[in-house]
């Protein structure tokens, strides 16, 4: 049957008496709302498992984060960019292990500790709210959040768009399904990427026909190449290298474009700048 | 057969509509059909939509209504119900989950020829085009499942009966959210035989501008999804605010039942962007025009904010109904309340507003203005403190309770610890310097199946197995459950953990083919992707022969408090005999005498009048 609802402005506690009083009415048995046989128990099972749980956590946390600052998980920095996006990573991942540490430390915990094999004849303790505990884990993940904004995010995104002057300019421009490399500086058109070592890159991007996008897995940076409009990027390579070495030295483009997507790469060459130099002007 | 009839109907729409375009053509002086394939595609599809919904029920409920006649519903009872137009909640909450689980498995054979192909270097069994078209319908399909099988499934079946409704608050319109689905699942189908469509779910412009007509039927397809989404949003809305019984304020409503009133205001208030960007779309095809063509001042880009406007919300239609069910189960299945109860739902309500800043998270690459990126990455991270709240939600109502592991709690705990890993994950994606790599590499892919996979689909599991008893009258062999818990489980985690290393590689998503070094990782994939799909088996075979052979349960067999469980399994039409009077919290495990609803039948004590019920507040 609809019904409306009563104006009901009452705070959660108002709302508990009420309860109890239409409760009393209807079902004239007697209650007690906490009962001590229950209560003294539940306090030193919460003592014991909190120095439990923060022990667990504390040690498995310490070494994680002792095993990630040695273990080395990413592929070939090629590019200046490269360093700046995989200490973002790096950064972001000391910041998560304690938060994944503590999640499963609780939950690994209270399914070891407290699991029933048979319906359970006891209810849990009924505790619906803590503000204390509440508003202390409010405060460490909006200070985990704000920090991991301010670093390694604003701060590194600074890092990672290089000076606003580039050494060199390079026009890329994608079409269904390939990428035409052309050198303005001297007016060379190639059909690899090749670039200087040490030398910071202004490259431009557009498209004759559907977005592409244009990732080169080696130096941690992509940009999307939009028909009607000029992107733009900067890359300082760092490493010289080329696909033959490393497959993460391609082009490759990385937006769904129909077709052959996934045959539009081509090959990146970093070179040593004395031999880009006399690359760029050997047409 | 109804379903027959609505056919047929739809047949003759069709006919009308593509020959009615035709004919005005030729009327005009133009040919009928040469060049014209896609404008009678789409009246076709509008004539056999209108068609089909008058033919399958719209006629006999609606329109004779409002022609002065007197309706005349189906009235079928048994598993007739089930193949025609029903405005039963339970019933069409049972057409949603059969039909869309029944697209899961579609999808997932989807999912199982990809990783077929992508188990060795070269072409294996599909080229390019096949595997482009095929990628494709996987996303769509898998979509429509993630925001329709909770919402429409569950959210129809449980949250009337939760909130004590004898039904929603449209039956008939939430009946004609469901029967438009078969249309989309028609259309996506057919678009096979006009090419396909190889864009994606995601349809960029201008890719889905200029290639194959199955573009066209996609756009329609989808938009038809949408009115269905829209209506679903609305009717729970309104039955979440209206039909609530006497005594459930909005303080004792199931966190289940908030978690699907925060999911539908979104369905309500942003599926109109993704059919708003599709219909520009097939203006720009049909009519000539250039909303994304910049050679017309158009603007690529444009698409992309309005479909993400749209498309970054709709991950919280399918992830906060995950946050309610699992709630729900941990606090059914421990035996205590749900831990910061009033700082979940403030979490679940926040997290739909800043769903609505945050869209631009997935365009950092494209080349929109650089100071928008630093506002973005901060209000995306600010999500992780609502998401925050939920696991503390979550982590102190297991904390000192009784874990009863059922399967429905094993699948609750497992979204724990996926969606742990979906989360932060995520922040790896908002963080600009590390998602300009990530961005459109297989990293992505693993993420959002951490998400939703990990996620949602397993709240969706656990639900299932949770309310299978309701749903049936009977119990689900827990032996089997397992075996399928465990499968999904291992089989989820090592087939997309093992994602998140071929992205960091160099990995791109939507590719036929790699580089060979990452060949050993991808079989590895494949193998682990094999074992997921299999473990579905198992559950296909536990749910057909349960609900045909199960155990007959009584009506509280997990010994639930919420109103649900108070009422007949499987449910009287009608759902309470008589109308529960709500009096306490429905989640307070563990205070002795303390009830969430009584009866007037059961209670003994007479149904106070609507009167003594809206003036309890002054007697204290
Ligand atoms: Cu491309
Ligand atoms: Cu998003």
């Amino acid at each position: 049957m609809p019904s409306r609802q009563p104006a009901d402005k009452k705070t959660d506690d108002e709302a508990d008496n009420t309860t109890d009083n239409v409760e009393k009415q209807t079902l004239p048995q007697d209650k007690e709302k906490t009962s001590p046989s229950v209560k003294r128990p539940v306090l030193e099972n919460v003592k014991r498992d909190t120095v439990i749980i923060a022990t667990i956590w504390a040690v498995s946390t310490l070494v994680l984060e002792v095993l990630f600052t040695f273990v080395d998980p990413f592929p070939i920095k090629a590019a200046h960019q490269a360093e700046v996006s995989d200490n973002s990573f790096r950064i972001l991942t000391h910041m998560g292990l304690p938060v994944i540490t503590f999640t499963l430390t609780v939950l690994g915990y209270s399914i070891a500790r407290y699991r029933c094999p048979t319906f359970p004849l006891e209810d849990g303790p009924p505790l619906r709210q803590n503000t204390q505990v509440s508003t202390i884990w409010l405060g460490i993940t909006s200070v985990l959040c704000f920090v991991s904004v301010i670093y390694p995010g604003l701060t590194e995104l600074a890092e990672f768009r290089g000076d606003p002057v580039s050494d060199l300019r390079v026009d890329v421009t994608g079409l269904q399904f390939s990428w035409i490399v052309h050198y303005p500086d001297t007016d060379k058109t190639s059909t690899d990427l090749v670039l200087p070592k040490g030398r910071q890159v202004e490259l431009f991007t557009t498209s004759n026909d559907v977005v592409h996008s244009l990732w080169i897995p080696a130096f941690r940076t992509k940009i999307d190449a939009v028909p009607g409009r000029t992107n733009s990027m900067k890359i300082t390579p760092i490493e010289t290298g080329s696909y033959k070495e490393d497959p993460l030295f391609r082009v490759q483009c990385a937006e769904l474009c129909g077709l052959n997507h996934t045959l539009m790469k081509i090959p990146v060459r970093v070179l040593e700048p004395d031999e880009f130099d006399k690359w760029l002007i050997d047409n | 057969m109804p379903v027959l009839f609505g056919l047929l109907s739809g047949l003759v729409g069709l006919a009308l509509g593509g020959g009615g375009a035709a004919a005005v053509r030729a009327l005009s002086g133009r040919p009928a059909f040469d060049g014209a394939t896609e404008l009678i595609l789409v009246f076709s599809y509008i004539g056999a939509l209108i068609g089909w919904v008058l033919g399958i029920g719209g006629w006999r409920y609606a329109v004779r209504d409002w022609i002065g006649r007197a309706p005349r519903p189906f009235n079928k009872t048994g598993t007739a119900r089930y193949f025609a137009f029903s405005t039963d909640h339970k019933v069409i909450g049972i057409q949603y989950i059969v039909t869309f689980i029944g697209l899961m498995i579609l999808g997932g054979l989807l999912a199982m020829l990809m990783r077929f192909e992508l188990s060795q270097v070269d072409e294996t069994i599909m080229g390019s085009d096949i595997y482009n078209r095929v990628m494709s319908l996987h996303g769509i399909i898998m979509v429509a499942v993630a925001v329709a099988t909770v919402l429409g499934g569950l959210g129809n079946f449980a949250v009337p009966l939760m909130i004590g409704a004898k039904d929603m608050a449209f039956p008939r319109l939430n009946a004609l959210s469901f029967w438009l689905n078969p249309p989309v699942a028609i259309a996506l189908l057919s678009s096979w035989f006009f090419g396909g469509w190889d864009t994606g779910w995601t349809a960029y412009a201008p890719l889905s501008e200029t290639n194959a007509s199955g573009q066209v039927l996609f756009i329609l397809a989808v938009f038809t999804f949408g009115v269905s989404s829209i209506l679903g949003g609305l009717n729970f809305i309104a039955t979440i605010t209206t039909m609530r019984s006497p005594g459930m304020t909005w303080g004792r409503l199931p966190i289940f039942v908030w978690s699907i009133f925060a999911a539908s205001i979104i369905s309500l208030l942003f599926t109109q962007f993704f059919a708003a960007s599709l219909v520009m779309i097939l203006l720009d095809r049909v009519a000539g025009m250039g909303f994304f063509n910049p050679d017309q001042g158009g603007d690529p880009l444009l698409y992309q904010h309005v479909f993400w406007f749209y498309s970054h919300p709709a991950v919280y239609v399918m992830i906060l109904p995950g946050f309610g069910i699992t709630l729900e189960i941990l606090s059914h299945f421990s035996r205590k309340p749900v831990f910061a109860y009033r700082w979940a739902v403030a979490s679940m309500l926040s997290i739909v507003f800043m769903g609505a800043i945050v869209w631009a998270h997935h365009m950092f690459t494209t080349g929109m203005a650089d100071y928008l990126h630093g506002p973005f990455m901060g209000l995306t991270e600010l999500v992780s403190i609502p998401t925050g709240i939920i696991f503390l939600a979550a982590l102190g109502t297991i904390w000192q309770g009784k874990l009863w592991m059922k399967t429905p709690m094993l699948f609750a705990l497992a979204f724990i610890f996926n969606f742990l890993f979906g989360g932060i994950t995520g922040i790896y994606n908002a963080d600009v310097t590390t998602d300009i790599h990530l961005q459109d590499s297989y990293w992505v892919v693993a993420h959002f199946h951490y998400t939703i996979v990990g996620g949602e689909i397993f709240a969706l599991m656990a639900g299932i197995y949770y309310w299978f008893p309701k749903m049936t009258g009977r119990m689900y062999d827990e032996l089997l459950a397992n075996l399928h818990f465990w499968g999904m489980f291992i089989g989820f985690n090592v087939t997309f953990g093992a994602m998140f290393w071929l992205g960091v590689n160099g990995m791109n998503r939507r590719v036929a083919d790699y580089e060979p070094h990452l060949e050993g990782n991808n079989l590895f994939v494949s193998a682990a992707g094999f074992y997921l799909g299999m473990s579905f088996l198992i559950f296909l075979y536990n749910m057909w022969i349960s609900s045909r052979h199960g155990p007959q349960v009584v009506d509280n067999p997990w010994r639930a408090r919420t109103l649900e469980w108070t009422v007949s399994s499987p449910p009287s039409e009608h759902n309470f005999p008589v109308p529960p009077l709500v009096v306490g919290h429905p989640h307070d495990y563990g205070i002795p005498g303390e009830k969430h609803a009584v009866f007037a039948a059961t209670g003994g004590a007479p149904m106070p009048s609507e009167q003594e019920i809206h003036s309890e507040g002054d007697r204290s």
